[in-house]
């Protein structure tokens, strides 16, 4: 058969579509369970990071549906006026913790990198309350942009809803040897004892300065050399989000 | 507003070649005189200000996840993310390929001009990063994407002409011998890379 | 390959040169001037670097054998698109696969997807040796090619890393920069413009600089 001829390339073109597209769509529809726990799987994972109840480095991916379990004993989603959108007490059985997959709204559904366009009054804010031998510990996640794309993360609250147990950190496309030091223990650890309000408890939130430039306080941290867009980026997205949690942890005892 | 702002961010904040390096292998290979650097570069403006919009329709409207749901309720659980890769490819090399068939026979004088550049273009990998820097970015709507398509492209165009401007020059100059041609265009876009870092973490938008 | 139609040994001096070559004289990057985007992009940390290279070599070998296999098949006008949709496709077959079974894997990799799929090496390589010669002419083809690659991401990645955060492989070489130990105790410090990527540009110069002033051939008039 001639290789000019329309014909004979019509046809090559729609046998690749087919063979091409046919096992792209099978990988891909294969694969995606596999795909999505993995996800969910980390997302737990970094919640558990988060609690400061073990060891960061000791919390393995795929262990972390059981401590998520174990730990993990409500789930609220609040929204910017501190309104309470979502709480796995009144929506569950007793002793049920279930992730309702199909509830949008449920805290471990709610993605707040998927929010960053919406405006602040529209966003929705997570709140995990975990518990592990009589400690309790409130998990609450933000999200904003970094110098390049989405940075996020998830910090640990005290039961007094003021200070910081601990906190994780993660980037998407943040500069290598950089920005992307704040997903390293160097940068997280700081976290660890700072407060969200001052001596008065009246909210500061947790500012991040230029490093070595002051004395550090209850409520700053250092900030990375040579990636000052990234560190501001966090600063950013931990003063729109903490403030709503601080405000609803501190008014309603949970 | 936005539409300027979003042009002149991926023009100079985000500028293609000394930002991300995307497209260099042309970049390099035909920066040696002014005058094609200015053609190359007008084929890419115009094939990123195409392409980059009808990727964008293709994104929103078949590809994301949900996007299907035009189509009827029982749609809206596809998701065809998977395949953007290959959809924008394919939608690259096509009107690539229409694009120099149109010119071809509507405008002699242009294809003669642009006419070899066109070829070029369909595995320039600005255009591909252009469009998943798009996908990226989320714009809202096709306006917005078409004017970073534009000024992504604009901003690739004033690369190469300053670069092919600085090498003509260069030419008469006794530049050490291992060093000539390729290798000083090295140093020169490295150069050129540190002065635009000097807008790195501007925000207009 | 059958017995019967290999008329020279696997690793006949022309086979040899198909991987040699593109190590030295030939290379992708520095002579050939491909694959550009990618070196300068991903060469931040030698870590990042080595599975960008072990990636481009699979898909440039795996794509070189595809493309020759059906090179007498592929209608010449959508050459290119055939090309491309190759590449694309075998990418998004790993992708997805690392994805599912080895999560860690995809998540270093999954930035370089779409660097891989524009990576201009694997794309000139089709259309300049697959398209006109056997699959395993071509496998040797990808295979040098792809570690010529390699070879100058390897030596760009060591500068860049060690200069500019005192780490090869994430190991500090150095002493510990925070602490002030090893040779920062002396004042040495990290040079954070190192990790940008202008001064990849500049590395890949001198490397060019280098091979020309050794072998005055390549030079040009």
């Amino acid at each position: 058969m001639n290789k000019e001829s329309n014909l004979y390339t019509i046809i090559f073109a729609t046998i690749m579509v087919i063979i091409v597209g046919g096992t792209l769509a099978y990988l891909s529809t294969a694969l995606k369970p596999a795909q999505q726990a993995n996800i969910q799987n980390e997302k737990k994972q970094n919640i558990i990071q988060a609690t400061g109840f073990m060891d960061k480095d000791k919390v393995v991916r795929d262990e972390s549906a059981e401590h998520f379990k174990n730990f993990v004993t409500r789930r609220i989603t609040v929204d910017f006026d501190g309104n309470v959108v979502f709480d796995s007490k009144g929506e569950l059985a007793e002793g049920s913790e279930e992730i309702l997959k199909d509830n949008e709204k449920d805290a471990f559904n709610v993605n707040p990198r998927a929010q960053y366009r919406s405006d602040d009054k529209d966003k929705l804010f997570p709140i995990f309350v975990c518990e592990n031998e009589g400690k309790k510990v409130f998990v609450v996640s933000c999200s904003g942009k970094g110098l390049w794309d989405d940075v996020w993360g998830y910090i640990g609250i005290g039961a007094d809803g003021n200070s910081v147990v601990a906190a994780k950190f993660d980037h998407k496309g943040e500069t290598a040897g950089l920005g992307s030091i704040i997903n390293e223990a160097k940068f997280q650890n700081q976290f660890e004892g700072k407060k969200l309000a001052d001596a008065n408890g009246i909210y500061k939130g947790i500012q991040i300065v230029k490093p070595g430039s002051q004395e550090l306080n209850d409520n700053t941290v250092d900030g990375l050399s040579g990636a000052t867009f990234t560190a501001a980026g966090v600063k950013d997205m931990l003063s729109v989000y903490l403030e709503v949690y601080f405000n609803y942890l501190t008014k309603n005892k949970i | 507003m936005d539409y300027i702002n979003i042009f002149f961010q991926a023009a100079f904040i985000d500028n293609m070649i000394f930002t991300f390096f995307f497209g260099m292998c042309s970049y390099l290979a035909v920066s040696k005189t002014v005058k094609t650097a200015v053609g190359l570069g007008a084929a890419v403006i115009f094939v990123l200000g195409v392409t980059i919009p009808v990727n964008y329709l293709l994104d929103v409207f078949i590809l994301q996840e949900g996007a299907l749901a035009w189509l009827g309720e029982g749609y809206a659980a596809y998701d065809l993310s998977f395949l953007s890769f290959i959809m924008f490819i394919a939608v690259i090399a096509s009107i690539v390929q229409l694009v120099e068939m149109l010119v071809e026979k509507f405008s002699p004088a242009l294809y003669g001009a642009l006419g070899i550049f066109l070829p070029l273009i369909a595995v320039n990998c600005a255009i591909l990063g252009g469009a998943l820097f798009m996908q990226q970015k989320a714009f809202a709507n096709v306006g917005e994407a078409t004017s970073y398509g534009l000024g992504a492209g604009f901003g690739w165009f004033i690369a190469i002409v300053l670069i092919a401007a600085i090498r003509e020059r260069i030419k008469y100059s006794n530049v050490m011998k291992p060093v000539k041609g390729v290798g000083m265009a090295f140093i020169l876009t490295g150069l050129m890379g540190l002065a635009f870092l000097g807008f790195l973490g501007f925000k207009l938008v | 390959m059958s017995e019967v139609k290999v008329k020279e040994p696997l690793f006949s001096a022309k086979n040899k040169k198909l991987i040699s070559d593109p190590l030295s004289d030939d290379n992708p990057v520095t002579i050939q001037v491909l694959g550009i985007c990618s070196a300068l992009a991903v060469t931040v940390q030698m870590k990042g670097a080595m599975v960008m290279s072990v990636a481009v070599i699979a898909v440039l070998i795996i794509g070189n054998v595809l493309v020759s296999l059906m090179r007498n098949i592929i209608p010449p006008r959508i050459r290119i698109i055939v090309q491309l949709v190759v590449v694309a496709a075998l990418v998004i077959i790993v992708d997805q696969v690392l994805q599912a079974f080895v999560y860690d894997a995809s998540k270093t990799l999954s930035v370089f997807v779409g660097l891989i799929i524009t990576n201009c090496i694997i794309m000139g390589r089709l259309e300049a040796f697959a398209l006109g010669n056997k699959p395993w002419a071509s496998a040797l083809d990808g295979l040098g090619n792809g570690l010529g690659y390699g070879l100058i991401l390897f030596i760009v990645s060591f500068f860049k890393e060690l200069f500019g955060a005192g780490t090869l492989f994430g190991i500090q070489v150095f002493g510990d920069s925070a602490e002030g130990t090893g040779l920062y105790a002396m004042g040495y410090e990290n040079n954070g413009m190192m990790l940008l990527p202008p001064s990849s540009l500049v590395i890949v110069a001198i490397i060019i600089w280098v091979q020309k002033a050794r072998n005055p051939k390549l030079q040009e008039a």
